[in-house]
């Protein structure tokens, strides 16, 4: 599927003046800054002419706002004085590994392993907080393998895990460039355990090279300088949504800091994000980190993760942090049989609900009127235009006989059995009223259709906004 | 190389951010012709993405992350776009030879245009972003800023999709 995805995608012809209108957008975007140097006081009219105007602009506010940060201002400095070793990361754009380089912080190796016709060297080693980052250089024969020329990819396990059950997976990134006919490459992983080890042994074993079978094995040493460690033991609990955020530990390494922390629902699908933190002077520690899951568990009180979040090093003589938690719930899909004309579908953990008024089959189309209740008032035009597109795929109509062979892991609607899309019309916009029709003769053909043993689903997961849960600010402990 | 690129483009240099942003056009070019489903509109969305991404190069924190940042705002743009035109743009059979190369390779045309036409946009992105970019599950949700079930669902949403439409071709 991905190859033939991908090839597909690959036919979309790269137009002549693709270039040159890349160019005109630099253009304007220089002129404007110049601009706003000469004159920083004033609000300069839109230049462009074309779709470049409000909605854009508050678009592209919220992008930046998303991935904004602060830039490194040691950042010079270090490309300055980067030593050889540093070159690698510096290539990988890996700012830690450059530090870390320049701390004399990463470990050289000399590991090479030929299967094949094919050697795979590792070259370095480095580990920081929870980040563990390998680099080395795949070359030989690689074109007997199936992978396009300038492709390569590798099946890699750490600690003799298998397949995708490996928890040095989850985080992984990969990063290769072509460097004089072999490939340079960086892995970086998330530490996967909650106690970390300072020094230890990670046995990596790859055993396919662009579909070329093989054994590559290596028992890379992994060590880092002890960090500095603040046990925060702060616990905010939220009562009206059932949650607690329990702050463990901060801890402070060469490159790097980490928290973690541990989360308490009472649904299992719940999910906390901690999606900014702030020090006492309103500068960003971090927005939208991605979180590595350690532990996972079901108590008496409710639904545990442990979780560990990596973020640029805090500044030394910090004295407080400000978290802003999110959460995110999981409403079940609710069911409802079609052997009655009218009925309400209502969301188990909100106030929104269906209120189907009217079922009517006609010929090869079923036509559902209802009115989407709970919404509020004053609804934008935006957010309307959301709910209409969302509704499309919000109903699934499943033959009740094959309900329990939909896996809930992997949700495929059953072929034959089911209809998941349906086109929507507005029929009183001020009332939330619309109509659905289901084609049971379309794309997704529904055989044997009756009324009476089919169920309608209703996923209100896409209705349900993401909730902003009140900040909460720690002062920090002295180190230990 | 590249760090050094962004740190001058982060100074103004506008050839340097050119420099780095050749690396992505065609990709990014591809990812709004997904979106808008035809040349002039996906040149207009690529001007537009240049625009915002050197107006803003300088909150751009982590290089590594250079490319989703741009991919980000070519997304941004495309949505934008698609918002402002409340007519629905239909590929017709010129754009389908303008956007194929292989205009002759039938059964391959009508599998893009399926990709185009049967998919939802963040059916759309989340394909393309799997299998086109090549991102992980999470990179996605992160992206997109969506938990990881939704986008899961979402793809297996839309592979169901591409597979009934493929009226039992294999496609895997």
């Amino acid at each position: 599927m991905s190859n033939n995805i991908k090839s597909e995608l690959e036919k979309i012809e790269i137009p002549a003046q693709l270039h040159d209108r890349v160019k005109l957008g630099v253009k304007q975007a220089k002129q404007e800054k110049l601009q706003e140097k000469k004159q920083p006081l004033k609000k300069l009219p839109p230049k462009r002419n074309q779709w470049k105007v409000g909605g854009i602009a508050a678009a592209a506010i919220l992008t930046i706002t998303l991935s904004s940060g602060f830039i490194n201002p040691s950042m010079n400095q270090v490309l300055a004085s980067t030593p050889l070793l540093g070159g690698i990361y510096e290539q990988f754009g890996d700012k830690m590994g450059m530090h870390l380089a320049e701390q004399n912080l990463v470990t050289q190796l000399n590991e090479e392993v030929t299967k094949n016709g094919v050697t795979v060297k590792l070259t370095n080693v480095y580990f920081d907080g929870d980040v563990v980052s390998v680099t080395g250089t795949v070359s030989g024969d690689l074109s007997k393998g199936h992978n396009e020329p300038g492709e390569v990819s590798m099946d890699v396990n750490f600690e003799n895990n298998k397949g995708d059950n490996d928890p040095w997976l989850r985080g992984m990134s990969t990063d290769m460039q072509e460097a004089d006919g072999s490939y340079e490459f960086q892995w970086k992983m998330n530490y996967p355990y909650k106690e970390i080890k300072e020094a230890y042994k990670l046995p990596i074993s790859i055993h396919n090279i662009n579909g070329i079978e093989g054994s590559w094995t290596f028992n890379v040493p992994v060590k880092q300088e002890a960090s500095l460690a603040r046990t925060l033991d702060h616990s905010q609990h939220y009562g009206n949504e059932g949650v607690t955020v329990k702050l463990q530990e901060l801890k402070q390494s060469k490159a790097s800091s980490s928290l973690t922390f541990e989360t308490i629902t009472s649904f299992e699908g719940d999910y906390i994000e901690l999606y900014k933190a702030e020090d006492e002077n309103g500068k960003v520690l971090f927005h939208y980190e991605n979180d590595t899951l350690l532990t996972k568990s079901k108590e008496d009180d409710g639904y545990h993760h442990t979780l560990r979040k990596t973020f640029d090093q805090i500044v030394e003589g910090t004295k407080a942090i400000t978290f802003y938690p999110s959460l995110t719930i999981d409403d079940p899909i609710v069911q409802q049989k079609l052997d009655q004309n009218s009925f309400t579908l209502e969301s188990e953990r909100t106030d929104l609900a269906i209120q189907v008024d009217k079922v009517t089959q006609e010929n090869d189309k079923l036509i559902l009127d209802y009115e989407f209740q709970g919404l509020g008032e004053n609804v934008s035009n935006h957010k309307f235009e959301n709910i209409h597109h969302n509704l499309s795929y919000a109903f699934n109509l499943v033959d009740k006989d094959f309900i329990d062979k939909i896996d809930p892991e992997n949700p495929f609607p059953p072929k034959g059995h089911s209809i998941s899309r349906n086109e929507v019309k507005v029929i009183d916009k001020d009332n939330h009223q619309f109509q659905s029709v289901f084609d049971l003769k379309g794309e997704e053909q529904y055989k044997n259709f009756s009324l009476e043993d089919t169920l309608l689903q209703m996923d209100f997961n896409s209705f349900i906004r993401n909730k902003e849960l009140a900040p909460f600010t720690v002062e920090l402990p002295n180190q230990k | 190389m590249i760090l050094e690129l962004i740190h001058k483009a982060q100074n103004g240099d506008d050839e340097a951010f050119l420099e780095l942003f050749q690396k992505y056009e065609q990709d990014l070019y591809r990812m709004a012709f997904v979106y808008v489903k035809n040349q002039d509109d996906a040149l207009d969305v690529l001007q537009e993405t240049a625009y915002k991404a050197f107006k803003n190069i300088e909150t751009l924190r982590e290089p590594r992350y250079l490319k989703t940042w741009l991919i980000k705002i070519a997304i941004s743009c495309a949505t934008d776009l698609i918002r402002k035109r409340k007519n629905v743009v239909y590929l017709n059979h010129t754009d389908m030879e303008l956007a194929s190369k292989d205009s002759t390779d039938v059964s391959m045309t009508i599998t893009m245009q399926q990709i185009l036409e049967t998919l939802d946009e963040l059916e759309k992105s989340i394909v393309f972003l799997k299998y086109y970019s090549e991102l992980t599950f999470k990179e996605i949700a992160e992206l997109k800023d969506l938990p990881l079930g939704t986008v899961k669902t979402t793809l297996y949403r839309a592979l169901a999709k591409l597979r009934v439409e493929m009226k039992g071709a294999d496609l895997l």
